[in-house]
């Protein structure tokens, strides 16, 4: 960091002055009002805050409407942090466990400002993606899709691409794939991958799974709970393909690199198998 | 392929100007900020005072502006309204350049409220005066104090303290600073802005993989990082120290966070545009609170400011090169190196798409077609080398794009293209560095074709000629010693022995320790063998055993001095020498080939003990090999002709029960074959025991001079009970024991119907086999089975079940000897579907693909049989001529390619021909019923074509009159045509037909009337 850098730092901090410290319930409007220590809950397009009146005890609940709200200071969900660190591992099971009951109880304030599901059901998304739990993902995807914004439009239309693949509609999934960037995109991306290469492995075009799975792999690759699917996905391919070295060597990287993924203990008895001669 | 250079200016560097506007606009805001929360507002004149500062400050008047916000002072504010004036004057001050004042004003404000709201925001200020006034060390400590605060403010707080540690050398202690903020992970500007820092300072000290954490968390979130540019450089910096280190897994897990330049400006572009919406929004929201005026204004004009931060680092990534095109190169390099060409192909086709530059297109294609090949995909590899040369026909790679079609075609068994391919180069005058690779290439192409098509021998020629303009060309060259030795190696295969004995020997004086030297000895001993010169073969293959001991070569050595031994008829010699060879022999063929010699030889020396000994070791020694329960065979054999029936069988039936489920286990079905005989038959004492066994007593008691004497009467022996071999059988074999698999289960059918057929029960054995037909499905049966059922639907006429077992037995057992059965009965099938064409091309295929020699007699029957149903008639008749003149397949078939040619000459209007050649089937081939019973019919048929129902007539009661024959279904038809001639008047006298059986027909048949 420059010197230059250190003042431009300061600088910043001076900007935020006049907005306040805002504690973990406060919520701020789009003009500039703010409350705080307040208790809500959601009304359809309203959210409803309890507020204190000053110099009084007694509290009243008002309707704010949600296109008002700028953010509102949730605290980050304990679970979030241990969530993060098991899909830095591939560890979808535990990934299902720490999201489950949050992105349960809180999907009411998902599309709240600030609202710390999107981030929790995304990755669960991706956690019930690479377990295989096809339609639990479509239906969270769906879920997802109500939310404005564009990672979340994304993330929805891949993740719905796996109810189709529940229901055998490969042709659905392809297409659905197809219609989101293959480069350059975002995770919606990376998971319309592993549909696609899931769909096409089903129809035996294995150089088209191969593909599909790789792209995650080259192009995607801090969607680390998708990488061991990914490697199990391109491993399976290559058997298609006849190509059985590079196939014990995906499923030698699962037992290496995500041994906490629920890929890993099938990779090792494959592994093994096809080391042998 | 070099690299491009990858630019890595850092952008930071060009702030200063934006720093200074800032700078100022800052201190506007802290004042109209300040105004805006001095509490509540009155009629009072300090207001009016403190509003006048605002203004002036606003205006830049800072002298006025203090002066206002001293009077302010004067009135003796408290609480709050002091706080908010001690804190507005010090920051007026500061904006005067007065930084002793502001200092005071900033520390008495911290002084007499130190929890006060505005305590961070005085620390940070303080410390920026410090700074600037040259008190790096107090600085810091008070940067320090502010970061223990809570809320964004300390949160910045903290990254300019670890900043400055940073920048005053201390970077494990500006981590730890940092550290905290990052431990719920990258999830807001601060968070993303800190570790970016982390990555940079970890970078700078070599710590990638720390760095490398925390990059992969940072593109998890890169919609939160101000400066995408500068995580790419971070990316790529941090990319090419781990690849550096080899380290090519890890690096490239840098190199994918690099976004193309296009998408960063788009998101950039997306950021700015998303601040004018919030700032009209905002601006919208004062229409219905009117009051929070001086709010927005604070939180526009921050939102503006950031607007403009982001717009200029977007200007000055705009005119930058983009970073896509060489961490690309560098992701293609480094997953080449990892072998992961897959990933190679993916990174290349991603510049195919996004790059306009022609000399990278020309990299991608060509490294795209590069990888195809060297992962042995000639089906991908081709097209994507002729795209590249459809594009660069001169282009720098078009010299190895020729060579790598060539080799690809090499590699992928196709010789003849890869010929054209290298002889298209080398014609042209290449003289690349592949140029001699090709021209040897070259040679090696027609050399394969020779050897894989015997109609090509003439390729060896052609080769030899290539060799040696390789050795003319390059007499140096890396390919010199092989092209010397392959030289005589196609005179070899050409036959042309003493060519090629001197081509090996010029070889072995040129390169006496080279590689091929050992197979060069052995050649030349087979040059000798070729010239029945068996003693200098002998003597060479002692010699070469003594030079090359435990060279590659050893065992098909040993086997050819035992070929040249059993040449000289010396039989125990020779099967010494197979012996010896089955102990060096890796080769499944010659492992094979020398044991089975071995065994001929032992069996011409009548040494069983010696058989049962080498199969039994060889079983030992190679468990798993096919060849295996053949030895088993062998091996009861051997325990027969010992006299030890009971143990031969205990043994076979172990044996078999060990393999009976293994569909692949050919020979199974032999070992069952071996039980059903041994068991078909009662026990009888070994020969040679008896042959050793002390002389019988009587014999010994015979004394020479007895001779004359008359043989002593001995008494009947008594009759033993009637044998039952099924009985004997299920003593080794049952269905309880063999299991319940449905294979074996068909085994032990098929063993069952050996057994009938050995005791002459031919109805049970038809009966047997038919069953297996029946209720087995394909792809349950082995080898031999799958042959027989195939046959049995044949001949019930059923082809698309014959298909199904022939097509099962090519799929599954592609190696089995008995794949012949499986060309020829296709053959039949297609025959049987009246599709000679087919016919014909599964005929071919069964000569050519399985070497066809227990099915050569039906296959060229059945070639004849097509020909003739294309109207081929002279190309069917030399065939049908000569399955009905080779000896060696005198039978049946021979009654049918007879047959054949009377239907033959009858098809060409030559009835009387016909007669000839159907009367010949009569005549000569009895036994065969189902060829005799037609043959007399269609001769009935062909005399009252000619008028001579008579002689139809005669020829038909012939027939009728062999009891066999009349018994047969197919006699029906015989009859019926016979009831329909016309009666025949009772003659007497000799028969005159010209019938050659005529003699042994029990009543001539009587001359038809004629009108």
């Amino acid at each position: 960091m420059s010197a230059r850098s250190l003042t431009h730092m300061i600088l910043l901090c001076g900007v935020a002055l006049l907005v306040g410290i805002l504690r973990a319930e406060d919520i701020t409007t789009s003009d500039g009002q703010t409350f705080t220590n307040s208790t809500i809950r959601r009304s359809g397009e309203l959210l409803m805050i309890k507020v204190t009146m000053e110099g009084s005890t007694s509290s009243v609940e008002m309707g704010l409407p949600l296109a008002r709200i700028v953010k509102v200071s949730f605290a980050e969900p304990a679970e979030l942090a241990k969530a993060l660190s098991a899909a830095t591992k591939g560890n979808s099971a535990e990934v299902l466990t720490l999201t489950r009951d949050y992105v349960s109880k809180e999907a009411a304030m998902k599309d709240v400002p600030g609202s710390w599901w999107p981030e929790m059901a995304r990755i669960r998304l991706m956690a019930l993606a690479a377990s295989g739990k096809d339609v639990d993902c479509a239906d969270l995807a769906r879920q997802i899709g109500t939310i404005k914004s564009a990672g979340a439009d994304s993330l929805s239309r891949a993740g719905t691409l796996f109810a189709s693949l529940a229901t055998g509609d490969l042709q659905a999934v392809i297409v659905g794939a197809k219609a989101l960037p293959r480069l350059n995109g975002d995770q919606g991306s990376a998971l319309a991958q592993l549909a696609m290469g899931r769909a096409l492995l089903l129809k035996k075009d294995y150089v088209g799974a191969l593909r599909a799975f790789l792209t995650i792999k080259v192009f995607y690759p801090s969607t680390a709970l998708l990488q061991p699917a990914v490697l199990a996905g391109a491993a399976e391919s290559y058997v298609g393909l006849k190509d059985e070295k590079r196939s014990a060597q995906c499923y030698a990287q699962i037992v290496q690199e995500w041994p906490d993924s629920p890929q890993a203990p099938e990779a090792k008895k494959k592994a093994g198998s096809l080391s042998q001669p | 392929m070099s690299q491009p250079p990858l630019n890595v200016d850092n952008l930071s560097s060009s702030f200063s100007r934006v720093v200074s506007l800032l700078c100022f606009l800052l201190l506007f805001l802290l004042v109209t900020g300040a105004a805006n929360s001095a509490g509540p507002q009155n009629e009072a004149t300090p207001e009016d005072t403190f509003k006048a500062g605002a203004a002036a400050f606003q205006s830049g008047n800072f002298d006025e502006a203090a002066k206002n916000f001293q009077s302010v002072l004067a009135e003796g504010p408290t609480g709050e309204a002091l706080e908010t004036i001690l804190f507005t004057l010090a920051s007026t001050y500061f904006n005067q350049k007065n930084l002793p004042r502001a200092e005071e004003y900033y520390t008495r404000c911290i002084k007499e409220f130190p929890d006060g709201k505005n305590k961070t925001k005085a620390l940070i200020a303080i410390s920026q005066i410090q700074n600037q006034t040259g008190r790096k060390a107090e600085a810091e400590a008070t940067l320090k104090k502010a970061s223990e605060g809570t809320g964004d403010l300390a949160l910045r707080a903290r990254m300019a303290q670890a900043s400055m540690l940073a920048e005053s050398g201390k970077p494990a202690e500006a981590v730890a600073v940092l550290g905290p903020m990052i431990v719920g992970g990258v999830k807001d500007d601060l968070s993303a802005q800190a570790a970016m820092a982390i990555v940079e300072i970890q970078s700078k000290q070599g710590n990638l993989d720390e760095a490398l954490k925390l990059l992969d968390q940072l593109q998890s979130a890169s919609d939160l990082i101000d400066n995408p540019l500068q995580l790419d450089i971070l990316s790529v910096r941090i990319g090419d120290g781990l690849l550096g280190k080899g380290e090519r897994e890890k690096a490239l897990r840098m190199y994918a966070i690099v976004r193309p330049k296009q998408v960063v400006m788009d998101l950039q572009k997306k950021r700015i545009e998303k601040i004018d919406k919030m700032i009209a929004d905002n601006t919208a929201g004062l229409q219905k609170n009117p009051k929070a005026f001086m709010e927005v204004n604070a939180t526009n004009a921050r939102l503006k400011q950031d607007q403009k931060q982001l717009q200029t680092v977007l200007e000055q990534f705009e005119k930058l090169p983009d970073t896509e095109l060489p961490v690309r190169l560098r992701q293609a390099k480094a997953y080449d190196e990892l072998e992961q060409k897959w990933e190679t192909i993916l990174i290349w086709e991603s510049l195919l798409d996004s790059s306009k530059d022609p000399k990278i297109r020309e990299d991608a294609l060509f490294s795209i077609a590069a990888a195809y090949c060297s992962m042995g995909r000639v089906d991908d590899g081709l097209p994507a080398l002729d795209r590249y040369l459809a594009e660069y026909p001169a282009g720098k790679y078009a010299s190895q794009t020729g060579y790598l079609k060539g080799a690809v075609s090499l590699e992928a068994g196709d010789f003849s293209r890869a010929e054209t391919l290298f002889g298209e180069r080398i014609s042209r005058g290449d003289t690349n560095a592949l140029a001699a690779d090709m021209q040897f290439l070259l040679a090696n192409t027609q050399f394969a074709q020779a050897a894989a098509d015997p109609e090509k021998r003439a390729k060896y020629t052609e080769a030899i000629g290539n060799y040696k303009t390789y050795l003319s060309k390059y007499p140096n060259g890396k390919f010199a010693e092989e092209s010397t030795y392959r030289i005589p190696l196609c005179s070899f295969q050409l036959g042309d022995y003493g060519k090629s004995m001197e081509g090996f020997q010029d070889y072995a004086k040129k390169f006496p320790k080279g590689t091929f030297i050992g197979d060069v000895g052995y050649r030349i001993a087979l040059c000798y063998q070729a010239a029945n010169k068996y003693d200098d073969v002998i003597r060479l293959c002692n010699e070469w055993v003594k030079q090359h001991e435990g060279e590659l070569m050893q065992a098909e050595v040993l086997s050819l001095k035992g070929d040249a031994y059993d040449k000289k008829d010396m039989a125990a010699e020779s099967a010494a020498a197979y012996r010896e060879s089955v102990n060096f022999a890796e080769n499944d063929d010659l492992l094979k080939y020398s044991l089975f010699q071995a065994n001929t030889q032992y069996q011409k020396l009548n040494r069983w003990d010696d058989i049962a000994e080498m199969f039994n070791r060889f079983i030992e020694r190679h468990p798993k090999h096919p060849a295996v329960v053949a030895c088993v065979y062998w091996v009861s054999k051997a325990k027969i002709k010992q006299g030890k029936p009971e143990e031969a069988k205990k043994y076979l039936a172990d044996n078999i029960l060990k393999n009976i489920g293994d569909r692949q286990q050919d020979a199974v079905e032999q070992l069952l074959t071996q039980l059903s005989q041994t068991c078909a038959k009662r026990p009888r004492p070994s020969l040679i025991a008896s042959q050793n066994a002390s002389p019988p007593q009587e014999s010994s008691s015979k004394a020479p001079d007895d001779a004359s004497a008359s043989p002593t009467p001995r008494p009947s022996p008594t009759p033993l009970p009637p044998y039952d071999a099924d009985a004997d059988f299920a003593k080794y074999l049952s269905e309880s024991s063999a299991g319940n698999t449905p294979l074996a289960k068909a085994r032990m059918r098929f063993a069952l119907a050996q057994l009938a057929g050995y005791t002459k029960r031919q109805d049970r054995q038809k009966e047997l086999m038919a069953s297996i037909y029946k209720d087995f499905p394909a792809d349950q049966l082995s080898a031999m089975l799958l042959s027989e059922c195939g046959q049995i639907a044949l001949e019930r006429g059923d082809a698309d079940k014959a298909e199904a077992f022939f097509k099962e037995l090519m799929t599954s057992f592609p190696k089995s000897d008995l794949l012949e059965y499986a060309y020829c009965g296709m053959g039949q099938v297609s025959l049987a579907r009246n599709q000679p064409e087919e016919a014909l091309k599964w005929f071919d295929d069964a000569v050519n693909k399985a070497s066809a020699d227990a099915t050569l007699a039906q296959v060229t029957y059945g070639k004849g049989k097509a020909l003739l149903a294309q109207g081929k008639f002279d190309e069917a008749k030399k065939i049908f001529e000569q399955v009905a003149s080779t000896k060696d397949w005198r039978g049946e078939i021979t009654a049918k390619a007879l047959m054949s040619l009377g239907e033959l000459e009858e098809k060409r209007g030559e009835t009387d021909a016909a007669i000839q050649y159907y009367q010949r089937v009569f005549v000569a081939y009895q036994r065969y019923p189902a060829v005799v019973i037609p043959a007399y019919i269609k001769a009935a048929d062909a005399f009252i074509k000619l008028n001579k129902p008579e002689d139809a007539a005669k020829d038909l009661k012939d027939m009728l009159s062999k009891p066999r024959l009349a018994a047969s279904p197919l006699a029906e038809e015989a009859r019926k045509k016979l009831d329909a001639l016309p009666v025949q008047p009772v003659q007497s006298g000799t028969e005159t037909s010209q019938n050659p059986q005529s003699t042994s027909a029990p009543a001539p048949a009587p001359s038809p009337s004629k009108p």
